[in-house]
């Protein structure tokens, strides 16, 4: 029986990595390119500007959050897409997998379709940002666990707003209501620290979007300064954010799929 | 004499629908466009960026960094309500029945022309509305608010115009990432998004001399000449003419790829 599933999951993952190979180097070199105007802006320009320059590899650090929520959104995207008109869905449901099986394959998937094209960009950034990279303590061995949890609470995360919405209210009000406060309101583009003694009520309500987690979690994993949010203070914040993503999935599947 | 009149007439039956179509929106959408967009970025860009990312801030510096990030929403809202043509040739096809009554590129015109004055009333609160939430911590002691909004509808008619002819030269909606990623977000991050044009000059006379083939940066550079004045910025004239010419040749643009779009021969 483990052995059936596994094997039907396989399939599911392969057809995925297959689609994603078939269009990658073209939305490598998107990236490569947003990732060549980050760095050039925030090594060059912005210093110019009065932006220290300790602040300048976070900075940079945090905006790798921007590719992966986008790969997140497309995978809501096209699961709302697919609920709304063309129901691939309802076919793998057929499928003799456990449903849970089945939802963990879409998670898994886009875990491995953002780690491969963010670990290049972070690393390209890194080697491009020079001298601007100054890693202090980083914890080399956090930092790839920090890295799999920001990827599985986005996938959960993802797949839970594809669910719980529906389709006028999912393309009217996603990003106008959960997606550009939570970036704008957390810790991605801006240090945490930062924003505290900027003001304290933003830093608070920083603390409560998962958002903050991930761009932190990275920074402190990556340069170890003691100003970020340590590392192993974001992987258990990653995992509550995460279970509770899974909890609201599970609920939303069962509305979506089976109203009754 | 009869036919330019019937032709007016059509373009201004389209115009009046396409407003009556977007003016009975959802209460969502007006709640989303006059109250919550605007909040978040007022209060993100204006407040949070300036004194997160950078030291030794002034009102003048913030008012600086808060006229460049004028740009996002021009681009964001004008690429909105112009992408829609591409979805239209793909699927619905609406601008077929369009095309048989009225001259196509009067057809493409109103579609610049009405979602550059849509966007226009959508983004006119976001200015007052930004001075109140942020009070003295940006310095309008010498704007010049008649300006701000004559450079925000030359900056939209521009954007507009591109993007319908963005909407015309793409294959197909999936290629709107790349729109981003190659040409929308490098000319929002190289268009004077933080780093005013005299800057990117202090840095490299020849980077800066290039960058002004990005129609973006005569947007940001109007912007702060109007928010702080002073000749530090590209003056008016330039900003004006340059976009007006950027206008002129999207709009032939989108006229030949929408020619092209429909018939191949």
């Amino acid at each position: 029986m483990l052995t059936n599933n596994m094997r039907i999951f396989g399939a599911l993952l392969q057809r995925d990595i297959k689609v994603l190979f078939s269009n990658f180097g073209s939305r490598m070199i998107d990236n490569v390119i947003v990732v060549s105007i980050n760095v050039f802006l925030y090594r060059y320009l912005a210093p110019l500007l009065g932006m220290p320059a300790h602040l300048v590899a976070p900075s940079y650090i945090g905006s790798i959050m921007m590719p992966m929520v986008f790969i997140g959104f497309s995978l809501a995207r096209n699961m709302m897409v697919d609920l709304h008109y063309s129901s691939v869905i309802e076919y793998k449901l057929t499928l003799p997998l456990p449903k849970k099986w089945l939802f963990a394959s879409y998670i898994v998937s886009f875990m491995i379709e953002a780690a491969l094209i963010t670990i290049p960009l972070l690393t390209i950034g890194i080697f491009l940002l020079g001298d601007f990279y100054v890693p202090v303590a980083p914890h080399w061995f956090a930092t790839p666990i920090v890295y799999a949890c920001s990827l599985f609470f986005l996938g959960t995360f993802f797949l839970f707003l594809s669910f719980n919405y529906s389709y006028e209210w999912f393309e009217q009000n996603l990003w106008a209501r959960r997606l550009s406060p939570m970036f704008c309101f957390s810790a991605t583009f801006y240090v945490w620290h930062r924003i505290y003694a900027a003001s304290p009520i933003f830093g608070g309500l920083a603390l409560l979007n998962p958002f903050s987690y991930i761009a932190e979690g990275i920074r402190s994993g990556l340069l170890g300064n003691s100003e970020f949010i340590w590392v192993w203070y974001c992987i258990p914040a990653l995992l509550f954010a995460s279970i509770l993503s899974i909890l609201g999935l599970t609920v939303a599947i069962k509305k979506r799929i089976d109203p009754v | 004499m009869n036919d330019t009149m019937r032709s007016l007439k059509i373009f201004g039956y389209f115009l009046y629908r396409d407003f009556y179509v977007n003016m009975f929106k959802s209460r969502d959408f007006w709640i989303n466009s006059i109250i919550l967009y605007p909040l978040v970025a007022i209060i993100s860009f204006g407040y949070l960026l300036p004194r997160t990312f950078f030291t030794g801030i002034t009102p003048l510096f913030v008012t600086i960094i808060f006229a460049g990030n004028s740009i996002i929403h021009i681009l964001s809202q004008s690429e909105d309500y112009n992408i829609g043509l591409l979805e239209d040739i793909e699927h619905d096809r609406y601008v077929d029945y369009q095309i048989t009554i009225l001259s196509p590129r009067l057809v493409i015109f109103e579609r610049i022309l009405f979602s550059s004055l849509f966007t226009f009333l959508l983004l006119l609160p976001y200015y007052p509305i930004g001075k109140l939430l942020l009070q003295s911590t940006i310095d309008t002691s010498n704007t010049n608010w008649f300006m701000i909004f004559i450079m925000l509808y030359l900056g939209l008619f521009c954007f507009c115009a591109y993007h319908a002819m963005a909407a015309c030269v793409m294959k197909g909606s999936y290629q709107i990432m790349q729109l981003w990623a190659r040409f929308n977000i490098p000319m929002i991050m190289l268009g004077g998004l933080w780093v005013p044009w005299y800057t990117m000059k202090a840095f490299s006379p020849t980077v800066a001399y290039i960058l002004l083939i990005n129609p973006a940066i005569y947007i940001t550079e109007g912007f702060r000449q109007a928010f702080v004045g002073g000749d530090q910025f590209l003056p008016y004239w330039i900003c004006i003419s340059a976009l007006a010419a950027y206008s002129l040749i999207f709009t032939l643009c989108a006229f030949y790829f929408f020619k092209k779009k429909l018939d191949h021969i």
